[in-house]
Order: C-alpha cells, then sequence, then structure tokens
C-alpha cells in the first residue's frame, strides 16, 4: 500500500476506535436532529406549512434538514479532538513521525467525520422511512444525498480544523461552535420555506450553505420527477437549481480549502 | 556513522531561548543536555526533532545538513517526550500498531517487533489492556517501545523517566543501555543527575541558552578538583556566619573553590591530601578563627557538584 495512503489509515482508524470506545459521542450527534424531527414535527403538525412546502406532512419536510444538521454539526465539531491532539501533546507524536505529509492528520480526520456522519444519517433515513417519509429520487437521488452530505461534511470539518489550529483551547472552539450552530441552522431552509421569510432575511438564508444542502436533498426527497437543471428554490439572486447549489457548495470548499490550506500547512510545518 | 550538531540556536522575539549548541555522536554512545528550567534543553531537543524550526545551525549525518530534509530527520530518530501524552482510548497493542501505521510499518512485519518490544518492556500482560488504566511507568515503558518500533539509529529521550520511583526508573535506563548497546546513540535532556551518570558519555551543562560546561562526567569531576566540603558553623548559617568561614579559607588560596549555597558553606578542595588529612587541616583552621565546626562533610565530586559550581558561579 501506498505509504500516504498508509498513514491516513492509521490515523483514521485511531478516530474509529475512539468511536467504537466512546458510543455515546456518536448516538448524541444522533440525537439533537432526532429531537429536532420528532418534536417539530409534532409542534407544527397541524401547521399550513406542509402544505405550502410540498412535502405531505412536516415530518418529510425537515428530514432534509435534519441530515444536512447531522453532518453539519459533526463537521463543526470535527476540530475538537485535534485541538486535544495539540492541548495534551499528542499531536507532536504525529508531527515527529515520518509523515509523507502532514496534512494526512486532516485528511484522516476529515474522512472519520464523514463516515461517521453517513451513519448517522443512514439511522435518521431508515427511522424517517419507518415514519412515512421517502426518497423520491431513486438511485441518483440517493448519490445527490450522499454528495451534497460529503460537500457539507468537508465544508465545515475544513472550517473546524482551520480554527483548531488556530485557537489555543478547546473550549473556544466549543463556544464558537455553539454560536454558530443556531443562527445557521435557523436562518436556513431547514425549518420554513424561504417564502415565508421577510425579505431582508433572503439573502443570508440564500447564501447559507445549510440551505444550499437542504434545498437539494428537498427536491430528490420529495420529487420522483426531480432534474439537475430545474428550479428549486428561489434566490434573491438567481434561480437555484440542484446543480447551481451543488456548483456554489463545491466553490465555497474549494475557497475555504485554500484559505484552510495557507493557515493549516503553516501551523503543521 | 556520526551525528554532527553545529551551532544550532533559535530566537523567540527577543529572547535567545538557544545561543549555540555543537557536539558528535558515535553510534552506540550518549550526550545528556543538563540544566535547570529554561536553560534551553527542550528547545534544543524541540530542533533537534523537527518541532521547531532552527535559526541557524546544521545537523550532519552522513555529509548531508538533514535540516534541509526534516522527514529524513524523522526517519532516523525515535523520540520520547517530556509530556506523557499518549492516546488513553487505546491498548497498548493498538497503540503501537497506529505507531507502526504513522511509520509506515506493515504490521504483518512490525507486529512481531512491537510485541517483542512489548514484552522486553514487561507489559506483555497488560498490552491488551487500555493505556489509559496504564500507571505512569506503564506509559513511559510503551512510550519508549513506541520510539523503538522504527529500529531508530538515535533515540531523543526528553526527561524520560519524570515522575517515576527508583525502580521503574532503573528498569528504563536499563532498557535503553540494553538498546545502545546494539548501536542506537542516545541524546538525552534531563535534570536528574543519576541519570545522566547512568546513561551517558558526555554531558554539556546549559543555562539560559548557553553550554556553560561539556565533557565526559569524569572530565567535569576532575575539574572541580580532589574533594567536596560542605561546612556548617551552626543548623542555620546566615551571611555572616559564611563570611566568617569564607575569611578562614581565603588563606588557602588555590587550594580552594568557593561556591555560594544556600545551606553550607561549599568548597572545592584542589589539593592532594588525603580525607582525613583534609579534615584534620579544617579543624585546625576552624579552631584557630575562633569557630565552632557545627557538621563537616567530606566527599568525592559528583555530577551534582559539576552542576552547582557550574551553574552557581564560582568565586
Amino acid at each position: 500500500m501506498n505509504e500516504r495512503l498508509m498513514e491516513i489509515r492509521a490515523l483514521a482508524w485511531r478516530w474509529f476506535l475512539h468511536s467504537k470506545r466512546t458510543p455515546m459521542v456518536v448516538i448524541s450527534g444522533l440525537i439533537q436532529p432526532l429531537i429536532w424531527l420528532f418534536l417539530f414535527s409534532a409542534v407544527f403538525k397541524n401547521s399550513p406549512m406542509r402544505e405550502l412546502a410540498g412535502s405531505g406532512s412536516y415530518l418529510a419536510f425537515i428530514t432534509p434538514g435534519a441530515l444536512v444538521f447531522t453532518a453539519f454539526t459533526a463537521a463543526l465539531n470535527g476540530g475538537i479532538p485535534i485541538l486535544f491532539d495539540r492541548e495534551l501533546g499528542f499531536l507532536d507524536r504525529l508531527l515527529v513521525a515520518p509523515l509523507i505529509s502532514r496534512l494526512s492528520i486532516i485528511w484522516a480526520t476529515g474522512f472519520h467525520i464523514f463516515v461517521m456522519t453517513l451513519l448517522q444519517c443512514l439511522v435518521i433515513i431508515v427511522l424517517t422511512t419507518i415514519m412515512g417519509v421517502y426518497i423520491k429520487g431513486g438511485l441518483l437521488g440517493g448519490m445527490v444525498i450522499v454528495l451534497t452530505l460529503a460537500l457539507v461534511s468537508l465544508l465545515f470539518t475544513t472550517l473546524s480544523l482551520t480554527l483548531a489550529f488556530v485557537l489555543r483551547r478547546h473550549f473556544e472552539l466549543i463556544s464558537i461552535v455553539m454560536i454558530i450552530s443556531l443562527p445557521m441552522a435557523f436562518i436556513s431552509t431547514a425549518f420554513a420555506p424561504v417564502k415565508y421569510m421577510p425579505a431582508w432575511l433572503t439573502w443570508p438564508v440564500s447564501l447559507n450553505p445549510v440551505t444550499l444542502a437542504v434545498e437539494p436533498l428537498r427536491a430528490v426527497f420529495f420529487d420522483s420527477g426531480w432534474s439537475w437543471g430545474a428550479t428549486i428554490y428561489q434566490a434573491p439572486f438567481a434561480d437555484m437549481s440542484v446543480t447551481s447549489c451543488l456548483v456554489v457548495l463545491g466553490l465555497g470548499n474549494l475557497l475555504i480549502g485554500y484559505l484552510a490550506r495557507g493557515v493549516i500547512a503553516r501551523k503543521l510545518g | 556513522m556520526s551525528l554532527e550538531i553545529k551551532g544550532l540556536r533559535k530566537s523567540y522575539k527577543n529572547v535567545d531561548a538557544l545561543k549555540s549548541l555543537s557536539f558528535s555522536l558515535e553510534p552506540g554512545k550518549a550526550v545528556a543536555l543538563l540544566g535547570p528550567n529554561g536553560a534551553g534543553k527542550s528547545t534544543a531537543i524541540k530542533l533537534l526533532v523537527t518541532l521547531l524550526q532552527p535559526d541557524g545551525g546544521e545537523f550532519n549525518w552522513q555529509g548531508q545538513n538533514l535540516f534541509e530534509k526534516p522527514s529524513a530527520i524523522r526517519n532516523l530518530l525515535g523520540y520520547v517526550s517530556q509530556e506523557l501524552a499518549m492516546d488513553k482510548q487505546l491498548t497498548g497493542t493498538e497503540f503501537m500498531r497506529f505507531c507502526a501505521g504513522v511509520k509506515h510499518l506493515h504490521w504483518k512485519t512490525s507486529g512481531p517487533r512491537a510485541l517483542d518490544l512489548l514484552d522486553r518492556m514487561g507489559l506483555s500482560e497488560a498490552k491488551d489492556q487500555l493505556v489509559g488504566e496504564y500507571s505512569g511507568g506503564m506509559k513511559r515503558r510503551l512510550d519508549l517501545a513506541s520510539a523503538l518500533l522504527t529500529e531508530p539509529q538515535i533515540l531523543v529521550l526528553d526527561e524520560p523517566t519524570t515522575g517515576l520511583d527508583v525502580e521503574a526508573r532503573e528498569t528504563i535506563w536499563k532498557l535503553i543501555r540494553g538498546f545502545m548497546e546494539q548501536g542506537c546513540s542516545l541524546i538525552l535532556a534531563s535534570h536528574d543527575f543519576r541519570e545522566v551518570q547512568e546513561l551517558t558519555d558526555q554531558v554539556l551543562i546549559m543555562e539560559k541558552g548557553s553550554v556553560l560546561k561539556e565533557g565526559s562526567p569524569d572530565e567535569l569531576k576532575s575539574t572541580l578538583g580532589n574533594l567536596i566540603i560542605r561546612l556548617k558553623t551552626q543548623e542555620f548559617m546566615g551571611a555572616e556566619a559564611k563570611t566568617s568561614v569564607r575569611r578562614v579559607f581565603e588563606k588557602w588560596g588555590d587550594e580552594v573553590t568557593w561556591h555560594d549555597d544556600e545551606v553550607f558553606a561549599t568548597l572545592a578542595f584542589r589539593g592532594s591530601d588525603s580525607m582525613t588529612q583534609l579534615q584534620s587541616r579544617i579543624y585546625d583552621a576552624m579552631s584557630e578563627a575562633d569557630l565552632e565546626v557545627y557538621s563537616l562533610n567530606l566527599q568525592r565530586p559528583d555530577l551534582e557538584d559539576v552542576y552547582r559550581f557550574a551553574l552557581g558561579g564560582q568565586r
């Protein structure tokens, strides 16, 4: 096996062992979206939102949001173990190892977060399917879900890992995660369609990566005839399709990846 | 193949953490960096293991300055840091497997060596136990085992026995000596005199980023002379009492070197007198000056004396 792959495998294996030894961390990552799913759907059961959203029920309407939120939260917390490694001196152990690239530390962490996110999302999909929420977009729709979650995961993992190298202590990162999480979830279409929101909010909502991920998921979840180019929501700047949402998310990843690479490379040497 | 470190230096803003460090090291030999906190030992170690970038200096190995190729240094070294930075959620075997992976060793081939190292470190029975359940000594031994996994040519240890009991320290020293006999060289940062005496052939005494003295432990001890005198005229000696004693020994000229010590009047004696002869001379001199001897200790100089005289200033 290629040496670069060997080191990424070893680094990721360590994180998977952590997940195996501390299942509560994985479970707690599931609990919040599940609470949101079931409590919100109960609270808004008789609201007119379900009809306007075109998904049949509020539970169905917020299921894509719960999936994106799961990926988003897991990714945003991804930097915390790295900060612990920094604080405890374990990162130094990795930095003196003859790694082909020190960025392998980042790739391995990102891979672990993505796999765990997929597993958590799979649990949510199974539970919501049992409750009557089906993915109507077929196999290709399923692939769009995986791709979208991957883009969200990568975007926020990169952000979190960059912060992990910039900040000094883990509680600083935890504070930032807490500050970012709620506004990101609520200033998005995860819980309500954009047309319900005041005009001033449509810009931040439309540019929010959570919206850019929720809307394509909603399209492939509820529209059996979905297509790549069809308008799925109207942003103040353009009519957005599955393709354009994914392209913007991809560009966001490239931009943050470019900025992060410089910071992380400088910190890792 | 010998290692040569030349003019290694590092500054942080306006502080010279390491002014200039040079030494050479033959296979199977050991060098110790000895000094108080802030002497520059840890900076030197971090530079040597590529955790910091030097402002200047060379790491010469096989005719090449490896500071230009840090990955080559990382392949050459095994490193045990001062902090017990272990992953408590892995078992001993898993930890070794993880270390093998990041060092590009296939577990199929490195596994037997890893298990053998665990065995030699006395960790066979605990190998499937979580590292979080290990004692401090076991963690140190596991750390050492992981550093030796790649069969490094140079082992860099930063205070490897800090916080361990005497038995655990002696076990680790014995293991390190065993690896040195197989040709592994050692760079040790420590302020444990016995550790330095037990393991190293060459000592560099450092303070504030500079090397104050260097040589083999025996050479350094011989610079102090024949005997060390520790004298008290009362249980707690104040400055005045020390000055009185000092005046007595000023008459002895170059035969003695005075050292400022908080507890005793301490002197290094260069003359050729035996212990008994010196003892009589001291009692006579003190009696002549009408000073009482509360306690008198004479002993051959040890590394701690060399260190104290080097750091405390010779008067």
